[in-house]
């Protein structure tokens, strides 16, 4: 187990080396130049200006110089300055990555229970009008773009019912960490999170409920029905057990998700986290940043992953590792 | 679709309860200390850096900061800010040496200037404001103006000397995009350490920003929101407004949403777009919720490419143009705003009327549309297209760029209007992410609405044939018209020297007349800039004109809130 | 990872000692199925409908008629007008003619290339599989959204870039689902039995694997279908998708949304068309899901 864990970090590392070159080489791939984004709009802008622009920004190495300085840089865990926000890359995405984690985590928490239940629910009552209707919803759910939810939901309750903010993180005249901005803070973050949590909802719910059908259909349980077992305990004890290990392995899949954000909907609330930094990162060709941040979400994913794997093994005896 | 009732539901009793518990604890102490004033502005592009970095956002900017002058957007007009009067000639401090192209002026700061932490602002500090600007590793996009200047004497600390290398008709009106102080007792160190990457990223350029402008920054929260206090020792006296939130919302629809949800006190620039702005008149400003201001600002022109040899006869560009009905196209796409434009020149111009007498309007006329084309030799074929002599049909590419949503709505128009003409068009449209380089942006193969400033200022920039794009100067100048005229180039030489208003009203009508003879671009409209402000907020004034130094937010320290 | 799915691969011995059978007991079942009905019924409406729906009007495509701007549905107009007075059902049926050639089309491509860069690498095994694998792996280890936001920035927003993205991201699934199939027949009689009479590589994999990986692969297809739809929602949303005036589902519902309040059905009906979309292609594939796994057989 050690082993195997060990040989698949390992592994990561080219993996992870050939990830970087193919996202540095994509950015810088682009026809044009990096730096006419920053640079539209402004007047009087000669030729010698835009070459010298172009020096301090060290554009003009070639491509794998550029690479080779990122990464080294990188390394060290000190991936120089963000050129759109003139700070250091990490003081841009720290924030960002804090702003993410609460938003995402208290999605997916939230998501996935309420998915859990309602998988039990439509699978322990499979065909019944409640499992129709769980299922119709989350077919009308799914086909429901996230920005389109969300607007919905900022004109329900913050137009029409004036009950929570549009938009942002806090109220900004509210004394950080007292009382009010808390309960202020709070509800900047119910409408972003109610989007969140309904698609983690759909995805999980679904899963859920195969799954346990799956195991409901195994011979074990039929002995254990025949052993004159409560159905309660038949799917409380052993079903249930089963059933969560693909459920487990799915969620550590898409945890992820909890670093990267989700750009439509940080970008319909104006919630400055990670979805949306890497979205302005790309487009504004700030490739620092952009790259800093795919490269801690690819992290991310391969870490999951691997842990995806183990927990697998370790929840299911039958699976074994060769190393 | 959405209307899914059980979800609805589900979400419904959750968010009520969750709502409901809230407003139960939260204590009513929302308004923080009673009688302070605050306002709430939504901007749709990130707020990124102060100083000298990132000039394109200048309503931000001009919260915190100002310069030795400011500009009102109304009337053009250069005013005094931290300087106590503009130099000029006849009190002789503004010296012109035309033989040599040399200059001096001389500008005397307003007594007892302070910097937002209390330090004094001495003319010493604008010297060194200077030195950072024309520093060859300091990414600063335009050194036009700092690399005019030659030298900067500080004979005491209220005065400063600038010498000039060459004749600059705005030498008396420095503003702050131009040259401007910064703190030396904060940034001298830094300057002279000599790692110019370190200094141009510390978090003075926007965390720690240290100004002289009517606010101050207390809050930078990255991206999304910056917090800003009345300065009590502006120069021009402690603004009436007590706090300014200025928060970054890009979804238009999300900004719509907080005006309606009254969360808003001011929407500057395109943060609500025309039609959210119909939206707001309908459902808002009628129930006196506050104020919708449409003002036309930057200018929409449609050009025919300078490469397509089609075009180079006039008599097919007036005929382009005098197709299209672009009093009803204004009407239709504007709700009646009067924004059609028929020249580079702003309405709110005091020379506006005189020159528009004096040119050419090409009026909707389809029968003298179709005669000037038959003059250029274009007939309709058999398929109804028209065809020239050659056999070529008037057949091109179409293209806007496809975030504009008043350009592709004039697109489909003008295309259905040539359409009845028999002009053929292809449209292409391409989103703004593929025209990122100088050369995309300034070439096109067949017609193009495209937009910019028309400040007088910006013409030479715009129309001089020294600024066609081409490959030897990196597509950088920007008359991507290709207009080529010495005449018209002398009269731009000449408007940009040092000469009295009359001269240059005079030479601005004759611009304007040959520009309208020549048509190098289809004038359009001007597209409207739309300014929301909540009931109760006054001195606010938009701005006419997009460009130069114009920003809505040049007087911040007079607005007030009832 | 593992990709182990509860659609997973019919391990069962029905499906490989008859193909041909196999496929019938799958039609039967599928005939036996409820819900595969009304998705196949609301899929060939919808294709049918975006076929010949823009020829049942006498509008154009581009027909401005600034005299009818935001028009509520009427005899003239079925669905209504937008806000340059073009038709609303024209621009609908268009529309759906572009996002249901974005969903068939990703569908299918990553399907013939995931399916056969799967076969390939589960076949043939060793350094290739290996590759091939490692490739896999690093292409889905990268962000979704990343790829997204750097292919598109990278290329034009015409519809066939579109598509070659969508297929460029969704393909990887396709080629683990097939090489997994194919890992748990290669060892097998019929496969082994096709080898010793001589059979070339080639022919084995497309005469035998490939009937038998096609099960997950389908539905994985019709999944994909919908996804694509989804995803070019998102772009478009992101300003990324189809541009306008050429109409998708996707823009017609972004563009639409600033109207919101002056004209919510024109945001409602392009949202309509994509929930059709979408759901007819989750019942065709969860039934196709049942009717191709022999486990649930006789429920």
């Amino acid at each position: 187990m050690l082993l195997y864990v060990t040989r698949r970090l390992l592994q990561t590392v080219p993996l992870l080396l050939v990830i970087s070159a193919l996202i540095f080489t994509l950015l810088h791939l682009m026809p044009g130049d990096l730096l006419f984004r920053m640079l539209e709009g402004i007047p009087n802008l000669r030729p010698q200006d835009l070459d010298r622009l172009r020096r301090i920004y060290g554009f003009d190495d070639p491509v794998y110089v550029q690479y080779a300085k990122w990464l080294w840089q990188l390394i060290q865990l000190n991936p120089g300055y963000s050129r759109e926000y003139g700070q250091p890359v990490f003081d841009i995405i720290l924030p960002a990555l804090k702003n993410t984690l609460i938003l995402t985590i208290a999605a997916v928490v939230l998501g996935k229970i309420i998915a859990i239940a309602l998988g039990i629910f439509s699978a322990v009552r499979q065909y019944s009008i409640g499992d129709y209707v769980l299922t119709a919803t989350t077919f009308i759910a799914y086909s429901v773009p996230a920005f389109w939810l969300g607007l919905m939901l900022i004109i329900l309750f913050s137009v029409k019912l004036g009950w929570l903010p549009t938009s942002g993180i806090v109220n900004g005249e509210l004394e950080p960490g007292s009382w009010a901005a808390t309960v202020d803070w709070l509800k900047h973050l119910i409408l972003p999170v109610a989007v969140l949590a309904i698609s983690e909802i759909i995805q999980v719910q679904r899963f859920m409920r195969s799954s346990l059908l799956e195991v409901l259909r195994q011979d074990y349980l039929t002995t254990a029905r025949a052993k004159g077992l409560s159905e309660r305990v038949v799917i409380g004890r052993h079903a249930l057990k089963n059933a969560l290990i693909p459920v487990v392995t799915i969620i550590a899949v898409t945890m992820p998700r909890v670093v990267g954000g989700s750009t439509v909907v940080e970008t319909v609330f104006a919630y400055p986290g990670m979805g949306r930094l890497l979205y302005t990162s790309i487009m504004g060709n700030d490739y620092v940043v952009a790259m800093t941040v795919v490269m801690i979400i690819a992290v991310t994913v391969v870490f999951f992953n691997l842990l995806a794997d183990v927990i697998y093994g370790w929840l299911d005896p039958r699976i074994r590792y060769q190393s | 679709m959405k209307k899914s009732p059980s979800l609805t539901r589900r979400q419904f009793v959750k968010l009520t309860g969750a709502a409901a518990a809230t407003a139960l604890w939260t204590p009513q102490l929302f308004a923080a200390q009673p009688g302070r004033k605050r306002i709430v502005i939504h901007g749709e592009r990130q707020v990124t850096s102060l100083g000298y970095h990132n000039r394109r956002e200048t309503e931000h900017v001009s919260i915190a900061d100002a310069g030795l002058v400011g500009q009102n957007p109304v009337t053009f007009e250069r005013v005094p800010v931290l300087a106590e009067e503009l130099p000029s000639v006849k009190k002789g401090t503004w010296k012109i040496d035309v033989q040599k192209k040399t200059m001096t002026t001389v500008y005397k700061l307003r007594p007892g200037l302070k910097w937002h932490d209390g330090k004094p602002y001495t003319s010493k500090d604008f010297e060194f404001g200077w030195q950072i600007a024309k520093h060859p590793e300091f990414p600063m996009p335009d050194r036009l103006v700092p690399e005019m200047i030659s030298k900067i004497e500080t004979p005491d600390d209220r005065t400063i000397v600038i010498h000039w290398n060459d004749l600059y008709n705005e030498a008396y009106a420095i503003q702050y995009t131009h040259v401007r102080a910064f703190p030396r007792h904060l940034l001298l160190d830094a300057f002279q350490g000599g790692d110019m990457k370190a200094f141009a990223n510390l978090p003075y350029w926007n965390k720690n920003f240290v100004g002289a402008g009517p606010f101050k920054v207390v809050e930078w929260e990255q991206g999304s929101r910056v917090e800003f206090e009345a300065f009590n020792d502006f120069a021009l006296g402690r603004p009436k407004i007590d706090r300014i939130s200025y928060k970054t919302v890009e979804d238009t629809n999300t900004n719509l949403a907080a005006v309606l949800a009254g969360e808003v006190d001011l929407c500057m620039r395109s943060t609500i777009s025309f039609d959210g702005a119909m939206i707001l008149r309908d459902q808002w400003e009628k129930q006196g919720k506050g104020k919708v201001l449409i003002s036309p600002a930057s200018w929409s022109w449609l050009s025919l490419s300078r490469d397509n040899p089609c075009f180079s006869d006039v008599r097919v560009r007036r005929a382009l143009l005098h197709a299209v009905d672009r009093d009803a196209m204004v009407q239709n796409l504007f709700k009646g705003e009067k924004v059609i434009s028929h020249l580079p020149l702003s309405r709110a111009r005091k020379v506006n009327a005189k020159a528009l007498a004096a040119s050419t309007i090409y009026k909707f006329d389809v029968a003298r549309a179709k005669k000037l084309l038959a003059e250029a030799g274009w007939n309709p074929g058999a398929d109804g297209v028209l065809v020239n002599a050659k056999g070529e049909k008037m057949e091109f590419e179409f293209r806007v760029t496809a975030e504009r949503r008043d350009h592709e709505q004039a697109q489909a128009i003008i295309a259905d209007y040539w359409k009845k003409l028999g002009v053929r068009t292809n449209i292409k449209n391409m989103p703004n992410r593929l025209l990122n380089s100088s050369e995309n942006r300034s070439r096109w193969p067949g017609a193009y609405i495209g937009s910019h400033n028309v400040t007088v200022e910006e013409w030479p920039e715009r129309f001089h044939s020294k600024n066609i794009p081409t490959a030897e100067n990196k597509y950088a100048p920007e008359n991507v018209s290709g207009w080529n005229d010495p005449k018209k180039d002398a009269i731009l030489d000449d408007i940009n020297s040092i000469i009295t208003p009359e001269q240059s009203e005079k030479l601005q009508i004759e611009f304007c007349k040959m520009f309208s003879a020549a048509l190098p671009h289809l004038p359009l409209f001007f597209t409207p800039e739309v300014l929301v402000m909540k009931k109760g907020l006054t001195g606010i004034t938009p701005r006419q004109e997009s460009g130069g130094q114009n920003s809505s937010s040049w007087n911040t320290h007079t607005w007030n809130k009832a | 990872m593992t990709s182990e799915t509860p659609l997973a691969i019919p391990s069962n011995s029905i499906a490989n000692a008859q193909p041909a059978g196999y496929w019938l007991v799958v039609w039967r079942r599928f005939k036996r199925h409820r819900v595969a009905y009304v998705g196949f019924f609301f899929f060939l409406t919808l294709l049918l409908g975006v076929i010949v729906g823009p020829y049942l009007v006498s509008f154009e495509l581009d027909q401005i008629s600034l005299s009818e701007r935001m028009q509520m549905p009427s005899a003239r107009h079925w669905l209504g007008t937008d806000e340059l007075g073009r038709d609303t059902w024209v621009r609908i049926m268009h529309g759906g003619r572009v996002s249901l050639t974005v969903g068939l089309a990703v569908a299918l491509s990553t399907v013939l290339i995931g399916g056969l860069v799967g076969i390939l690498a589960g076949y043939v095994g060793g350094a290739l599989d290996n590759a091939l694998m490692r490739l896999v792996d690093t292409i889905y280890t990268i962000p979704r959204i990343v790829l997204l936001l750097v292919l598109s920035k990278l290329a034009g927003p015409g519809l066939l870039n579109i598509i070659i993205i969508l297929v460029a991201l969704e393909w990887t699934n396709a080629a683990r689902l097939a090489r997994s199939a194919v890992l748990s027949f290669r060892e097998q009689e019929f496969v082994l039995a096709a080898q010793c009479l001589g059979a070339s590589r080639w022919r084995v994999m497309l005469r035998h694997l490939l009937p038998n990986a096609l099960g997950p692969l389908i539905v994985s297809a019709t999944l994909d279908a919908g996804a694509a739809i989804r995803a070019e929602t998102t772009l478009s949303f992101l300003g990324l998708g189809i541009q306008p005036p050429t109409p998708s589902w996707g823009n017609l519902l972004t563009n639409a949304a600033t109207n919101i309040f002056i004209a919510p059905l024109q945001v409602f009906l392009p949202g309509l068309f994509i929930f059709f979309a979408l759901m007819s292609f989750n019942l065709l594939g969860d039934a196709l899901r049942d009717a191709l796994d022999p486990k649930t057989m006789d429920q």
